[in-house]
Order: structure tokens, then sequence, then C-alpha cells
């Protein structure tokens, strides 16, 4: 459907306060990912929030005429005021629930195939 | 309302156009153009003239109907 | 007062209201709980538990996994796995009741027998119908009188020759090395006896029809499936025992099955829950003082019976499996675009 060079996902760059716009060490991040709704908004929200160094996560579909949506990370700011890239938790987060698919997709086939053994039998 | 300029012509005519001058300008132009029309009562079908009496050779009823046109329309399924 | 663990697990039908709908087994939500992401209990706690699989219907539970991540695949399912259908209907001559649209809008509707996997997208601007995105079929059906029809009968199917039209009367216009690449019986409409018009002497219908691939997103009529939706397993608690006429009347207020009458020693009947699966979760018990403080209503809140029909196109089983796939290929695509964006 969207050719490869399709950009997908815009990640909002946060001015760090010495007027340089960065996104890779920051630790609070809003993305705008195209053509995506609650199917990936809400169970990336789950999958990132389940991360302890997150502070919050949440997404919006800004209006429901565009498909876009905005998901935010701000991650937790630890004793020693360091706190992990926003970037990370989300790449670990997109890591993990492709994880967890892998895990149901395993599951479900071995299911499948018990099932359809005991009927031949 | 769409109006080719054969019917401006012969719905609107100048006030010095005779009646039959129109008439005959109408025939001579469309002894080629017959065209088939239904009838809205026995459905049959019915190949009339412009200048025809607009009634069915067949049960003489006077509503008729245009057939479908010929050429192929395209729809979206949705 | 529930318990921290009935809140974390459980969903609370009330009289008037439902408690703890929403998950909150998120780190730092509870002390005592360690509620960061874990693979391995993943692993270890998911079930899945097949009760029917067929070609067209399939009926299994998802136990251990959120409803964040359940309800991913099921709108997967319904809007977002492709299908064939028919996309542009060419019309030279419809003399049926019906008109052109609306006769366009019915076949669009109709299920195709297509495996659409072998096909790939539209481009919208390619106008030209290729062997590998298009499906051609040709309706050209007239209905006449029957010159051998009963005299006495009424009946349109006697006295008319092809009074319905029906999707048998499609034919497959193979395009290319379409004839070559399927059988016959691979392509058509999923069930020939679907009407699509009815007809009267005199009239007729000649059709061209386009089928192109796409999504549920974009028309219902690409979703491959009929339904794909879940439900919770409920839970039913009978805190006190409850005995002869109140247990006739606790199983009346429940689904035909879900609560059974036990004999016990003194020659009572009991009301035990027998199959809680099959109750559609009316709260019609907790309407009557009697049974407020005896009866506890819950719904497991990581248990999830999932249902899948088809529509024909693919196995129930297949498109599961596809929409878990369609999930991982989503996060895959926006891990390649991190990973552009900081070589940027």
């Amino acid at each position: 459907m969207q050719s490869n060079d399709y950009i997908k996902l815009q990640v909002c760059p946060v001015d760090d306060g010495t007027n340089t716009k960065t996104t890779v060490g920051a630790s609070n991040l809003s993305f705008i990912i195209r053509d995506e709704d609650h199917t990936l908004g809400n169970s990336l929200r789950y999958v990132i929030m389940k991360n302890p160094a997150v502070d919050f996560c949440g997404y919006t579909i800004p209006h429901p005429s565009e498909s876009k949506i905005n998901f935010r990370i701000q991650s937790k700011t630890s004793e020693d005021s360091t706190a992990v890239p926003a970037l990370d938790i989300f790449r670990q987060g997109l890591m993990d629930l492709k994880q967890i698919c892998s895990i149901v997709l395993e599951k479900y086939e071995d299911s499948v195939k018990t099932f359809k053994d005991m009927e031949t039998n | 309302m769409d109006r080719t300029p054969m019917h401006d012509q012969s719905m609107t005519p100048s006030p010095n156009t005779l009646p039959a001058t129109t008439t005959s300008a109408h025939s001579s132009q469309s002894t080629s153009k017959s065209m088939v029309y239904i009838c809205g009562e026995c459905h049959k079908d019915n190949e009339l003239k412009s200048t025809d009496v607009i009634r069915c050779n067949e049960c003489g009823y006077r509503i008729l109907y245009k057939k479908r046109t010929k050429r192929l329309i395209v729809y979206d399924a949705r | 007062m529930a318990s921290m663990n009935n809140i974390r697990t459980r969903i609370k039908l009330e009289d008037t209201e439902i408690l703890h709908t929403t998950s909150t087994n998120f780190p730092g939500n509870y002390s005592g709980y360690d509620d960061r992401l874990n693979l391995d209990e993943f692993r270890q706690n998911l079930q899945v538990q097949i009760t029917s699989l067929d070609d067209t219907t399939s009926e299994f539970d998802l136990i251990g996994i959120d409803a964040a991540i359940a309800n991913a695949f099921r709108r997967i399912l319904i809007a977002e796995l492709p299908s064939m259908a028919i996309e542009k209907v060419h019309v030279t001559e419809n003399s049926s009741v019906l008109p052109d649209d609306v006769l366009a809008h019915r076949l669009g509707l109709i299920p195709l027998r297509a495996d659409p996997t072998l096909f790939i997208d539209k481009v919208a601007a390619d106008t030209k119908e290729r062997e590998d995105d298009t499906l051609i079929f040709k309706l050209k059906v007239a209905c006449k009188k029957n010159p051998k029809a009963p005299t006495d009968g009424d009946d349109p199917k006697k006295l008319y020759i092809n009074s319905n039209v029906y999707t048998e009367h499609m034919e497959w216009i193979p395009i290319g090395n379409q004839i070559t690449k399927f059988k016959p019986e691979d392509i058509g409409p999923v069930f020939p006896d679907i009407l699509i018009v009815k007809l009267r002497p005199g009239q007729e219908v000649d059709l061209k029809l386009v089928c192109h691939k796409g999504i549920g997103r974009d028309h219902a009529k690409f979703s491959p499936v009929c339904t794909g939706s879940y439900r919770l397993m409920p839970e039913i608690i009978l805190k006190k025992p409850i005995y002869d006429e109140d247990a006739e009347h606790l199983q009346k207020c429940f689904t035909p099955g879900v609560i059974e009458l036990e004999q016990d020693n003194d020659g009572h009947r009991r009301a035990v829950v027998s199959k809680p699966r099959l109750d559609m979760c009316s709260r019609e018990a907790l309407r009557y003082p009697a049974f407020k403080d005896s009866v506890e209503l819950n719904k497991i809140r990581d248990h999830f019976i999932f249902s899948i029909e088809s529509v024909g196109a693919l196995r129930p089983d297949q498109l599961f499996i596809d929409s878990i796939k369609l999930l991982m290929s989503k996060c895959d695509r926006l891990l390649q675009e991190i990973d552009g964006n900081i070589n940027n």
C-alpha cells in the first residue's frame, strides 16, 4: 500500500536549552506516526507503560479525519538526575511488542497443530 | 436544461419564420435520424422520426420512453 | 471491599455499574507487585486453547494477555487484512429494476474465493487491468419466457428462464498468465447461490466486474471476516449456598446451562455453577435482594474467548496468524525508520 520511501515516523525535536534541537538523547519526546490508529497506538502504549523507566506514555488521534497518531513518552529521572532517552524506550517498546507477538504466534501455531492432529486421529 | 442546437431551432422559431419552413427544414434534417422509443403501456419498441406523432404504433399510447444509452458506464462498487 | 488481586485480575459486574474495567498492572502502581514486562513469564502464562476450528469458523481462548494486545489482533482481523472484492462495475446493459449504482454496490459485497496473497495492491493511477492485481468477471444474463412453462402455475422460476440472477452466473475471464496460474475452482464467488437481482422477460444485465485487492479500513467489503470478536470469560461466584425454590429462581436468571441443581445429602437441591462460559452476562440475578449478597459476577480480565468467522477466502487460523504477523511488521517498519533517523 505504501512505498518504502514513505516516512511513517516523525520525531518532534526538543530544545535542550543550548539552542540546538535534539531527538537522540532527549528524555521526553513526542512522535507522529502516520497511517496508524488505536491498533498500534494502544498496544504500544501498553507495552511501553510496562517499562519501569517510563514516567508517562500516552497517545492521541488528534483528528479522526487524519490518519495519524501523536505518541508521547516521558522517562523517569532517577536520583542522579539521569534519564533513559525516550527514543531508546520507544525502540525497546517496539521490540518488546514484536517479541510478545512472536510468542503468541508460536503458541497459537502449536495449538492449531495439536488440534488438527487430534481431529485427524 | 440540456439543449442541442437542433432543439434550439425548433423550439424557439423567430417571429418572421413561417411554421411551414420550420417543419420542412426539420424533416429534411431528420429523415436519416429516427429513434427507437419504448411504449409506456405495451413495452413495444417504436421507431419514430422527429416529425412523427408521439404515439405507439401498436397500442396508440401517448407516453413513450427513451432507450438506455448504448455507452458503457463505470460505477464504483461502494 | 475488593482485594488488590481482585481489582487487578477481575472486572466486577454490579447491579448498576461495572468496576475495575481498565488494566492497572503497570510498574509503580501497586507495592508488592513487579509489573514490569517479563517475556519469560508471559510465555509461561500464555495459553491458547482451541475449542473449534473448521474452514470458516473458529473459537479459541487466549489466556494471559492484555486487552491492548488482544484488541490489536481483533482490529487487524477486521480492518487491515487484505482480500479481493469487486471494485468497479462496467455496465453495458441493465434493464432490471435495480438502479445501476445500487446493483454495483450489491455486487461489491459478494465474497470472492481468491487468495489475496497471490495479488498485489492496485496502483490508483494505473487504469490498465493487470494479471497480478485484477480479476475480471462477466455477468451477462437475460430473462425470457419459458415456452415449456406449465399453464396453471404462478411461480416465476417456472414461468421464466433466468428470473433470478445468482452468483453462479458470474463467469471468470482470466487475463494474462491467470489461466495457467489458477484453476477454475480457485477463483469465483464463495457461494454459488447468492441472489444478485431478479429479472422479468425482456430485462437483461450485461456487466463486467473488475476486482481489486483492498483492506477493510477502506471499505467493509474487503474485510476477510464476517465477525472477528472476543468476549471475556465470565466468572460466577455463589458466596452462600442457595437451595430449592431460590436455586430454581437463580437458574432462570442466567443463560440455560450456566447454573445446575445438585441433590445434596439432606434431600435439598443446591445451585452450583456448571458452565460459566455459556453465560451472556446479564445482571438479572443482581436485581433481587435475595441474591444481591450471595452472588458475585465477574469477568476474567486476561481470558479472551475469540471468535473468528471467515468470509471464505482464507481459513480462520490463517487469518489469525496473518493478523499477528501484520502487527509484527508494523513494529519492524517503525524500528527501521528509527534507525534511519539516528544515522541522519
